[in-house]
């Protein structure tokens, strides 16, 4: 039998897509039963739409098997509102990785039980551990003789001071978070347990800052002995463990975290192109 | 045709040791191949066209900016590929992952064309089938090939490869051979390496340095014509040769200049390298 009407194109893709309604899919099927023309369409644009389909299957589940899973530090950051590439750079940040934060929590562990026992030379332990903490971190967030890959990536756009940046303030973020937790288990809770949040600030500033002169290894261990030395000294002379932490002590020590925070951004270009590799 | 790389009086000293010491040469699009021993200042040169290392003097221009100003720096790096000499990887990195990671450096921020992109860069260096794997598992020259990968990302205009042959066997090399000489139809690629046959193999010119200077700036062909006359074949090391060692068929290869009446050969590009750079090189042919 020969048909001599033959189904709408439209009607024939929407029905090989599957986007027709029922009453008008029968319809069509009826009519493919009796029209070898119809039914030649049907087959060909049903090749086609199957190949779109595997291909697009077959893309995204590559796609998928590619993507990389995201670590534990993603996921966290990503909660912040972090982009997801941008949290991968983050990620591999030496100073975010499990045995540099487990060693931050048992430098604060042991700087809080110090401080449990109530004296001031317990609490003075504390902060002076505390502001080193980001100190060090930052350090070793990013650089030569860090990163492995810092070659590589200091010859990308979006390497140099734009990086460090941006793993400076998750580290910055990690630490003081954990910093924080440890202080409010301090005995006798008072300002003195924030008393390690502008030093802290401060001297991680002047790190970065003197880290455009030379190595950041250098510069953190230049700045911590540094700091032990001035709370050590103040210490000294005043007859008083926590004098270091005063108001002028707070004040001196915001002033370094401004005027590091200006020669940091002056030199920020000694981040981007370095003088000795 | 477009100049690529423009350097003029660069230097560059670590203490009291000048790596760079007034070098000049510019670079077209097309492969250009730095030789030397070590120690001639290759890497420092090359580190200062990948911008990561500041001269201390001199001009340096590349794709028309000044990599010492921000704003010509970001633009060059936007259109630069750069494999170090000894690249290094995190630890847990596939290879997938690596190339990814850096693609997002190079500011590659949507995932889909990203990672078509990160795909299409390991294929072209024939390592798709282990993309998945971690890179402390791959070989030498699978790593090796990961650092190509990563800095075709985008296909850059400038590609500065430092040593990318190191630890490759010869179908490695091969490969390397054509993947680049496909990319350098359109971009300036500059090689480094202390390898002879892939300068004569890839590159249209070539770059002799030694002791921070350069030695010799001009073509494969006249690198080989510097030593004719000048090569000869003898039963043994002839005294007036200044580098000579036995070969193969137990006859010396004898480089210098030559006596009357000897059996001169045709000469390498080696034999034209080894003479430039002397004793520098006499342990490499030792």
């Amino acid at each position: 039998m020969t048909e001599t009407w033959h189904a709408d194109r439209r009607d024939i893709a929407g029905y090989t897509a599957g986007t027709i309604d029922d009453t008008r899919a029968g319809s069509i099927e009826a009519h493919l039963v009796t029209c070898a023309s119809c039914r030649d369409q049907v087959t060909g644009l049903a090749d086609r739409a199957d190949r779109a389909r595997i291909d697009r299957v077959w893309t995204s589940v590559v796609d998928t098997l590619d993507t990389p899973r995201p670590t534990v530090v993603e996921r966290v950051v990503r909660r912040f509102g972090v982009r997801a590439d941008t949290a991968r750079l983050l990620a591999i940040t030496p100073s975010l990785q499990g045995s540099w934060l487990l060693a931050v929590v048992l430098a604060l562990g042991f700087a809080t039980v110090a401080a449990q026992s109530g004296t001031d030379r317990g609490l003075a332990v504390f902060l002076i551990v505390a502001p080193l903490i980001p100190v060090a971190g930052v350090a070793a967030a990013f650089g030569p003789g860090i990163d492995p890959t810092w070659e590589i990536t200091a010859a990308a756009p979006g390497g140099g001071f734009r990086l460090l940046l941006q793993r400076a303030s998750a580290v910055l973020g990690a630490t003081f978070a954990l910093a924080s937790a440890a202080a409010v288990t301090l005995p006798g809770l008072s300002w003195t347990a924030a008393a390690w949040v502008l030093p802290a600030l401060g001297l991680t500033l002047a790190s970065l800052a003197l880290s455009t002169y030379t190595s950041p290894e250098r510069a953190a261990t230049a700045v911590s002995l540094g700091w032990i030395v001035v709370v050590t000294a103040s210490a000294h002379k005043t007859r008083d463990l926590l004098s270091a932490f005063d108001a002028g002590g707070q004040l001196t020590l915001t002033v370094v975290a401004v005027v590091a925070a200006i020669l940091v951004a002056r030199r920020r270009d000694s981040f981007e192109t370095r003088s000795q590799l | 045709m477009t100049t690529t790389i423009s350097l003029s009086s660069l230097e560059k000293s670590y203490g009291r040791t000048r790596a760079v010491a007034g070098v000049d040469f510019v670079a077209e699009p097309g492969i250009t191949g730095l030789l030397g021993p070590n120690g001639a200042g290759k890497t420092t040169l090359m580190r200062m066209l990948a911008t990561v290392l500041a001269p201390d003097g001199g001009r340096l221009r590349l794709l028309g900016h000044d990599p010492g100003q921000p704003d010509g720096r970001l633009a060059i790096r936007r259109r630069l590929g750069y494999v170090p000499q000894e690249p290094a990887y995190h630890r847990n990195f596939t290879a997938f992952e690596f190339v990814d990671y850096v693609a997002i450096l190079k500011e590659m921020t949507d995932r889909k064309a990203r990672h078509d992109e990160v795909r299409r860069v390991l294929e072209l260096v024939a390592l798709a089938d282990v993309s998945g794997k971690k890179i402390k598992s791959l070989s030498g020259g699978m790593r090796r090939r990961v650092a190509l990968a990563q800095a075709l990302l985008g296909a850059p205009e400038l590609l500065v490869l430092d040593e990318p042959t190191a630890g490759l066997d010869p179908e490695q090399r091969l490969r390397f051979r054509e993947v680049v000489s496909a990319v350098a139809t359109d971009a300036t690629v500059v090689l480094s390496t202390h390898q002879t046959e892939d300068v004569s193999a890839l590159c249209q010119r070539v770059v002799v340095m030694h002791e921070g200077v350069v030695r010799y700036d001009g073509s494969v062909r006249g690198l080989a014509e510097g030593a004719r006359g000048r090569v000869w074949l003898a039963a043994d090391r002839h005294p007036s040769a200044r580098l000579s060692w036995r070969t193969g068929d137990g006859r010396h290869r004898n480089i210098g200049d030559a006596p009357p009446g000897v059996d001169l050969v045709e000469p390498s590009v080696e034999d034209g390298y080894l003479l430039l750079v002397g004793h520098g090189a006499q342990d490499k042919a030792a």
